[in-house]
């Protein structure tokens, strides 16, 4: 898996790309928020819209980086989960936890909101 | 009743190619595109179990798939070579306290997305076997 960072107004949008089924590589979603949160970015967006495949290990580390932004005072959305990922939301009530849009800049426009 | 088999090291970066040789067999079965996701995320999880907590991802460990396509449905077996676990000992994730924990959703994906699940222990390890049926023509 990929993950490309951008920052808009302070927001960070990390784009992520492959699969989120374990390993490393979905670990190191969750310290690349840390280390934003390390900058003083709490506000961040994880784009799913280029994720083919994620388990419950991928499910684990969105939950660590909603808690580690949350502990920051910061919030974590989501933006483009594919049919198969909002599926996954929905069976394990995690819709009811994550805030989901469908694309990134709405998820971004929603913190100017 | 045709079958495939493959045989990966206990190393978590394998899960990829386990995904993949599981993808190509279901699509081969002619199940559709939401069956194949379902087949695959579940599938996985008990690779995943198999790899991480049976395992302990010791990679001199094996975690041996195989899949057999029988009629209408496709049986999966994984096994590994670990001492076993309680499957009724499982918390539900669905429950309010451990709604936002970070672990503990993979038993309950397995059995959410496949037709049924079954496991058998032995001293040499665990057999999980899952079964996804073909929708009914109609």
């Amino acid at each position: 898996m990929t993950i490309k960072e951008e920052i808009r107004d302070n927001i960070a949008i990390l784009h992520l790309k492959g699969n989120m089924m374990g390993g490393p590589d979905t670990m190191e979603v969750h310290e690349k928020v840390k280390s934003l949160i390390g900058d003083k970015v709490t506000n961040v967006v994880i784009d799913l819209s280029k994720v083919k495949w994620m388990n419950s290990s991928g499910l684990g580390a969105l939950m660590a980086c909603m808690s580690s932004l949350k502990n920051s005072d910061g919030q974590l959305k989501i933006s483009g989960a594919t049919e198969k990922i909002k599926n996954l939301f929905m069976i394990t009530k995690l819709m009811t936890i994550f805030n989901t849009y469908e694309t990134v800049d709405r998820a971004v426009a929603s913190y100017k909101a | 009743m045709s079958s495939e088999k493959l045989v990966i090291p206990s190393k978590i970066e394998k899960i990829e190619q386990a995904a993949e040789f599981i993808e190509k067999a279901a699509k081969k079965m002619k199940f559709n595109d939401t069956d194949v996701d379902s087949i695959v995320i579940a599938i996985t999880e008990a690779i995943s179990n198999a790899i991480i907590h049976a395992n302990k991802e010791d990679d001199n460990k094996k975690v041996t798939i195989e899949i057999f396509a029988e009629n209408d449905s496709m049986i999966t077996q994984v096994t590994d070579e670990g001492p076993g676990f309680d499957p009724g000992g499982i918390d539900n994730p669905l429950l309010p306290n451990n709604l936002l924990k970070e672990s503990g959703r993979g038993i309950f994906i397995l059995n959410s997305l496949l037709d049924s699940v079954n496991y058998s222990f032995s001293e040499n390890g665990t057999v999980v076997t899952m079964v996804k049926r073909l929708p009914r023509r109609k």
